[in-house]
């Protein structure tokens, strides 16, 4: 596959952004007036972030590229941004007399008070027919206002709560803000090997609703770690009605272990230095041979991706 | 979807197993190990499965082979293949998976190295949690089929017993005529049930050939004029632009119709002309592509010569280099009378597609790679425009290989004062709206067969009514004694399949 080619970010006045998203059409052929540009766009992608994760929010479009050509606005909220400042580029892919652009990119530089006008300037840049994502990387919602200002233009909301300064709060107030069918969460799906780990576990014994199950679930204290054993526990709790405690004293980034007990049964799940997941079960009977999955998977790029695969 | 555990209580939390295809345990034997193929396809896609979390923690592959091999010199040969072949990242998956890779040495007939492969297999059992699911791989040459599916049978490794299941991967061809594959296909019978069987078509397992289903049956807008009132006529084409390479002693037996068009182009014929399944269940959408396979008639010797034109490659120029003829290719006959391009014209006597010619044609040594399938659609009844003579009537173009995608050719006002119009294309690409990087074809169907699920695998019945078509053809080659037409290498075949098309038609040049 050919290497993509960035054309160079041009500042725009608001007023002219319609203008330059159309010029990309023509920077993209790179002088070349008989060759045929199309366009492969299939998604409109609204990525916020706060100035300190405008490099993080750019490496995962760039990430999210490969899988998604869109429109992308990218917003990054900069205290020392009174006015909402504007560049344009585009990245097209070349082959032969033909080329694809792939990305229109817009980025916008606010204030916080200055980004209840971001709504109304992204609305009528939307490309037609197409979904929007919404990617809210701007940490914990300090105002459920500036989330809601860009909430209804998406089809689709993505939060990562492990970014919240107080997860379980945060993602109340995002939960009551999107239909929690447009609504995912990174942090969800970064459990997804320890929830197969464990659906795997329990094919070796047979569940009974009537035993009690305990769990405790073993983790460090950043906030991601303690969102990731929030949600964990939240779905074990659900699933097999078991009463879970929590031991913030682990030392990873995230889940150290998962020790469950269901009657005479013993499942404990570890992770290790290789960076997988080992997973011993026990019954009264037999103790069943170890296996072991990865433990991550994929890079937040990659979980936005899967995110909007499924949304 | 939760799964009964031995006791009929479920697993509360399978649904994480089932939603995203997660295969249950098992061993997968490959007979023949040592080829190619394995190498090449087969475990470099298992570690594509591996690297993407697909294969299931109790899993092992057991290499069968003649060779004296040790399991390290089986590990070290898949390590280079999975280095040259595999797609990123697919090394380090190796790395921890490859303890899961034996090597077990037997003649293919010999049962003493079947009872030593059961006991290995139930080690196998113990040490990686196979839990007694086999999966056996025949990538032997069709002759070794006989002697490993007597044997499985003889030493109970065929049956299924206590919710285990066994399945068989058969690679084509299967047979080589109708006579000869419903003989294989009695061969399997006798030791498995057809509902153990998968007889892997690689086709089947490329994303744009799935896409066709997709296509036509997940938009409300193709299926309406997707028969003969509008569409004039379907175009399958798999050309190559390389000879027949190391291939030409089998390329001497076997010849285009049967290497390409009775497997590849007939799937992908099914799949174009079939009628909606009531489920995309293995049996809902194998059922419909035999109805398409049942609705073409055999063809009686005397139409022959109007419905297929056969061709031969002599010396040429291929990407700017001189290429040699095919008599002149190593392990040919130079007096061969083998086809390396044919053409068929079909035609499937249903009421959606009564009188729409489906040309079918497949070629060695032609310009270049590609695979598609090209939807001809009918002029508008009445030409309004100026110019409009010169149009070429809407095709609808789905790309199988290389830049899988599709395109849809329509005409334009010119701009201007005058109301003239003139073709032009709208395009999608799939790397340029997925991206990524596409598994193998290998990878899906290895999934699947592990999973049970037989969808994208061949039917008996399939095999059979495409191998009852291709011998009516071939029969009336012999008979009337219609000899290869000789195309220069590099060019689109010989002249006479122009004629083939019909007035008012030409094949396409893509």
């Amino acid at each position: 596959m050919t290497p993509l080619q960035r054309t160079p970010a041009q500042a725009v006045a608001l007023t002219r952004l319609p203008e330059a998203l159309r010029a990309l059409w023509q920077q993209c052929r790179r002088g070349d007036p008989e060759g045929s540009i199309s366009r492969s766009l299939i998604a409109n992608f609204v990525g916020v972030a706060e100035a300190g994760g405008a490099v993080q929010l750019a490496t995962v479009l760039d990430c999210l590229l490969q899988r998604l050509p869109c429109r992308a606005f990218l917003v990054t909220v900069d205290p020392a941004q009174p006015q909402i400042q504007a560049t344009v580029c585009g990245a097209s892919r070349g082959r032969g007399a033909n080329c694809e652009l792939l990305l229109e990119q817009i980025e916008l530089r606010t204030s916080w008070p200055a980004f209840e006008k971001v709504a109304g300037l992204v609305r009528p840049l939307l490309a037609n027919d197409l979904p929007t994502h919404l990617f809210w990387a701007a940490g914990g919602p300090e105002s459920p206002r500036h989330f809601a200002v860009l909430r209804e233009l998406a089809d689709h909301v993505v939060v990562d709560s492990a970014a919240f300064g107080a997860p379980a709060a945060d993602l109340l107030s995002v939960d009551q803000g999107a239909r929690a069918d447009h609504l995912t969460d990174l942090s969800w799906l970064r459990l997804k090997p320890w929830r197969r780990a464990l659906a795997e576990a329990f094919e070796r014994f047979t569940w009974n609703a009537r035993l009690p199950t305990t769990v405790t679930l073993r983790h460090g204290h950043t906030p991601g770690a303690v969102a990731k054993a929030r949600l964990l526990g939240r779905w074990l709790e659900q699933k097999v009605l078991a009463t879970v405690s929590r031991d913030d004293r682990g030392d990873g980034p995230g889940l150290d272990s998962v020790e469950l007990r269901h009657g005479e049964v013993l499942v404990t799940a570890q992770a290790t230095a290789a960076g997988r997941i080992e997973v011993h079960v026990a019954t009264a009977e037999s103790c069943f041979l170890p296996f072991e999955l990865p433990a991550s998977n994929g890079s937040v790029g990659d979980l936005l991706a899967a995110a909007i695969d499924l949304a | 979807m939760a799964e009964a555990t031995k006791t009929g209580v479920t697993n509360p939390l399978a649904e994480e197993l089932s939603s995203s295809r997660h295969a249950k345990p098992c061993a997968l034997v490959i007979f023949g190990a040592t080829g190619d193929l394995t190498k090449r396809k087969l475990v470099p896609s298992l570690m594509g499965l591996a690297k993407d979390g697909l294969l299931p923690p109790g899993f092992a592959v057991v290499g069968f082979a003649r060779r004296p091999w040790t399991d390290a010199a089986f590990r070290a040969e898949l390590a280079e293949g999975v280095q040259q072949f595999g797609r990123s990242e697919t090394a380090a998956a190796f790395a921890q998976w490859q303890d899961a890779i034996v090597f077990h040495q037997s003649d293919f007939t010999d049962k003493a190295g079947y009872v030593a492969l059961k006991r290995r297999l139930e080690q196998l059992d113990r040490e990686r949690g196979t839990r007694g699911n086999r999966v056996y791989y025949l990538a032997t040459p069709p002759s070794a089929y006989s002697g490993i599916l007597q044997q499985l049978a003889a030493t109970g490794l065929s049956q299924e017993t206590g919710g285990q299941f066994a399945r068989v991967i058969v690679e084509k061809p299967f047979g080589h005529d109708l006579a000869t594959a419903v003989a294989l296909n009695d061969q399997v019978r006798a030791a498995f049930s057809e509902q153990q069987v998968f007889r892997i078509d690689h086709y089947l397992g490329k994303e744009t050939v799935q896409n066709i289903l997709a296509l036509r049956f997940g938009n409300g807008i193709f299926e309406p004029l997707w028969n003969e009132k509008f569409v004039d006529h379907v175009q399958i084409t798999v050309a190559e632009s390389i000879g027949v390479e190391a291939r030409g002693a089998y390329f001497e037996e076997s010849g285009i119709v049967r290497d390409m068009i009775q497997n590849h182009l007939m799937q992908v014929l099914t799949l174009v002309a079939m009628e909606p399944p009531v489920a995309l269940g293995a049996d809902a959408v194998r059922d419909e592509k035999v109805k398409v396979l049942r609705a073409i008639r055999s063809l009686a010797p005397a139409e022959v010569p109007a419905a297929s034109v056969r061709g031969q490659y002599g010396a040429g120029f291929c990407d700017g280099e001189p290429a040699k003829g095919y008599r002149q290719e190593d392990g040919v006959a130079a007096a061969s009378l083998t086809e390396t391009y044919a053409a068929i014209r079909l035609q499937v006597q249903n009421w959606r597609w009564a009188g729409t010619p489906f040309l079918l044609r497949a070629g060695k040594r032609l310009p270049r790679r590609v695979t598609e399938v090209a939807i001809h659609f009918k002029r508008p009844p009445h030409l309004l425009f100026d110019g409009a003579r010169e149009l070429q009537p809407n095709v609808l173009l789905l790309r199988i290989q290389p830049d899988e995608g599709i395109s849809l050719r329509f005409g334009s006002k010119v701009p201007g004062p005058d109301l003239r119009i003139r073709d032009v294309r709208m395009d999608f690409r799939y790397g340029a709206a997925f991206g990524g990087e596409s598994a193998d074809s290998y990878e899906r169907l290895l999934l699947d067969a592990m999973l049970g699920d037989s969808t994208l695998f061949a039917r008996r019945d399939e095999v059979e009514e495409a191998w009852r078509i291709i011998d009516s053809i071939v029969l009336g080659w012999q008979r009337l004694d219609m000899q290869p037409q000789p195309y220069a290498a590099g060019t689109w075949g010989p002249a006479a399949a122009e004629a083939l098309v019909g007035p008012g038609r030409a094949w396409r040049k893509p």
